[in-house]
């Protein structure tokens, strides 16, 4: 798509390759688990093709100078109103944003076909629903803090920038931890006194099922509550991970007025993460 | 240079394709940050609301609108002001929206579906 008038195009196969082979597994994968085994040479092919499309782009990607980077096109006609990385990140959480759905659709599925034989997680939470807040305000606040953070790059304050996304992490990793206690006081039925299995909202007796502890072989509340909150719990730890990194260049003043994209782009996942706690918090911690 | 020059500003390694696309700047972002403090303010506020909305034990139809009304105005707080979409050029917010229809897709033709749709995928794809 490139022509004269734009700088050089990365001219990749790599991730149309990678896309292909990802397309492969989920397509390999999916009817392979349901009654087709031959699809698994399906999910095979994929992931070689995967694995294939990754190793071009490593060896693409290292060997390149600086200046060849910066000759890559940064802006596409296509959508020349956004940067190519800034586009592709949005594209990546509309993809994001699917896996969520997914989820959440099949968790209404099964609670609309439970009826009131469905014990929601809530219920069972609900004595420790100030652990579900806590993490609520930790993560809207670490929100925030990435974008200080942000504000703080394009003012030139390292320190600012560091400190911000600190907080951030701290944030965020705080959120894992209380998960974890939450998780394993579910799992282990300490939620619930020894006289009464689970109670609802008005102190009832609502679920003996429950009595040897809420995990996730449990029931269909339990596998729906553990993959939501534990895909959405991975999300953070990923994040966590990029955080690391970020708080390191930072740290060394990798960002200011002229670099902090990188910056804001991590701050669009962030988000991201936050809102779908908007929603999995209702869900699950509420109702 | 103004403040607002020095935030619009684009990295080095951009300079090159800056002359034909001298239009990138991607939006005007806002100079000071007080105005995400009281965004996050906000945010807690309607958090709030949701858990006293919860201890009322309103009805069904009742819980899940203020649920959901809620869960929709703290989405748009967060994409609007943190997510910068309130000062993104239109392709951004227009790209966002695009799994809005996938997404109906979901909720209605999978999550409100006759029981069992879900649990056999080839009562799914028809075959």
């Amino acid at each position: 798509m490139s022509d004269d008038t734009h700088a050089e195009h990365h001219g990749t196969a790599s991730p149309m390759i990678s896309a292909l082979g990802m397309m492969g597994i989920m397509l390999g994968l999916t009817l392979a688990v349901n009654g087709y085994p031959a699809f698994w040479f399906v999910f095979l092919v994929g992931l070689f093709v995967l694995l294939t499309g990754f190793i071009m782009w490593l060896s693409e990607y290292f060997p390149m100078t600086s200046e060849e980077n910066a000759e890559i096109e940064t802006y596409h006609p296509a959508f020349a109103s956004l940067s190519t990385r800034k586009f592709g990140t949005w594209i990546f959480l509309l993809t994001e944003m699917m896996v969520f759905g997914t989820l959440l659709s099949a968790y209404l599925r099964y609670r609309a076909a439970a009826g009131d034989d469905w014990v929601p997680a809530a219920d069972i939470i609900r004595s420790h629903l100030v652990f579900g807040v806590i993490n609520t305000m930790a993560l809207l606040l670490s929100s925030l803090t990435v974008v200080l953070a942000l504000y703080a790059a394009k003012r030139n304050d390292h320190k600012a920038t560091t400190r911000y996304l600190s907080c951030t992490f701290l944030l965020g990793a705080l959120f894992l931890v209380i998960k974890g206690f939450e998780w394993w006081e579910m799992k282990n039925g300490h939620f619930w006194g020894e006289h009464c299995v689970v109670k609802d909202i008005s102190h009832h007796c609502v679920a003996p099922k429950y009595e040897h502890g809420f995990w996730l072989d449990t029931s269909l509340e339990g596998s729906t509550f553990y993959i939501t909150t534990g895909t959405h719990g991975a999300h953070v730890f990923v994040g966590l991970i990029a955080l690391a990194y970020l708080i390191l260049k930072a740290n060394r003043g990798g960002y200011n007025e002229e670099y902090h994209d990188t910056l804001e782009l991590f701050g669009l996942y962030w988000h991201y993460v936050d809102i779908v706690w908007v929603f999995v918090f209702p869900f699950f911690y509420l109702f | 240079m103004s403040d607002d020059e020095n935030l619009e500003t684009e990295a080095p390694e951009e300079e090159a394709v800056e002359e034909v696309h001298n239009d990138h700047d991607e939006h005007p972002f806002p100079r000071i940050a007080n105005g995400f403090m009281a965004v996050f303010g906000w945010l807690v506020f309607f958090t709030i609301i949701e858990v006293m909305a919860i201890l009322q034990e309103f009805s069904f139809a009742v819980t899940m609108f203020v649920l959901f009304s809620i869960a929709f105005v703290k989405l748009w707080f967060i994409a609007a002001f943190f997510m910068h979409l309130r000062w993104d050029p239109p392709l951004a917010y227009r790209t966002a929206s695009v799994p809005i229809f996938f997404l109906i897709v979901l909720f209605v033709a999978i999550g409100l579906t006759t029981p069992g749709a879900t649990d056999d995928i080839r009562t799914i794809c028809g075959f």
